[in-house]
């Protein structure tokens, strides 16, 4: 069952997974990232976004937002091939992304002692997307630069576990 | 050594970067039939031509873990079985290790070096098992062959 959520344990979450995108992007094409400013917005003109829940100790949700300008480079350096933005293909990468990033949170909660099960990757690509976040509530996104364009993370928490401010 | 191997995935471009990444690792000479999950990889599993596995943990429908109990209940012969993993699941995989008769274990992402240097005791092991002579019935199935 989940354990009550507290402004503490939240940013302890956020930290997470920004320490687990920089690991995944390191591991799987060997870029860094740099913290975008300006609340960390990124165009979502054209975008993918693959989203993964983790359950267990924590009731979470992560996810990735790639720009159309960045799918393609980031996929293509992972893969070791090109893969078109509007390809099936490109669904099934940024899955593979959104369930790397999501082990890559999981290993570290695990070591703080919160065990939890990840769920399957939903992909969206969307155009003209706005995510819409929980106004003061525990969810987050985070934008990011890096050598083949900026892309950003979110995570979002059930409210099983409750919100103690 | 031809090595015919079942990759199982769900997720289409992750089967490519195994097949492309295996091939690029000179283990074998390869060939490959896919598969898209567990019942799609029971359905095509056929012990005398698939020589080896690698199976996807994180699946729908069934999990790698459960298509690879599946296989050792049905199988007449030992296929060795790699499971592809993230580092989110690994404990559970070096669990599955013992109790389930996996082989050996890959973790995503892995580049084609890494592929290399975690597969090349397991293809060393075939390798042996190929050399090794053959008692009368081998030699009798040869002969009928």
């Amino acid at each position: 069952m989940a354990t009550a959520l507290t402004t503490e344990s939240f940013a302890m979450y956020k930290e997470c997974l920004q320490q687990a995108i920089g690991d995944t992007l390191q591991a799987i094409c060997g870029i860094s990232i740099q913290p975008l400013g300006n609340d960390g917005e990124v165009a979502t003109h054209e975008v993918i976004i693959g989203v993964i829940s983790l359950m267990g100790d924590a009731e979470l949700a992560v996810f990735i937002g790639l720009p159309k300008g960045t799918a393609p480079a980031l996929v293509a350096k992972f893969a070791g091939f090109e893969v078109p933005f509007e390809s099936p293909d490109m669904g099934d990468a940024v899955g593979e992304v959104a369930n790397m990033l999501a082990g890559s949170v999981k290993n570290i909660l695990d070591a703080k002692n919160i065990k939890v099960n990840i769920s399957l990757p939903t992909v969206m690509r969307a155009e003209n997307l706005q995510v819409l976040l929980q106004h003061g509530g525990p969810s987050a996104k985070m934008g990011f630069a890096s050598e083949l364009g900026p892309l950003w993370v979110g995570i979002s928490t059930g409210k099983s576990g409750g919100f103690v401010a | 050594m031809d090595m015919h191997a079942m990759v199982v995935d769900d997720s289409g471009i992750m089967r490519k970067m195994v097949m492309k990444s295996l091939m690029a690792s000179k283990l074998a000479d390869f060939m490959f039939t896919e598969a898209v999950d567990g019942q799609d990889a029971l359905t095509k599993f056929d012990p005398a031509v698939v020589q080896m596995m690698f199976v996807d943990w994180n699946m729908p429908n069934m999990t790698g873990i459960e298509l690879v109990r599946k296989i050792r209940e049905t199988a007449p012969t030992h296929v060795p079985i790699v499971m592809i993993t993230t580092e989110g699941t690994m404990s559970r995989v070096e669990e599955a290790l013992d109790q389930c008769g996996v082989d050996g274990y890959v973790v995503k992402p892995f580049t084609v070096e890494v592929l290399q240097k975690k597969l090349e005791p397991l293809f060393e092991k075939l390798r042996d098992s190929q050399k090794k002579p053959k008692g009368f019935f081998g030699r009798l199935a040869d002969k009928l062959a």
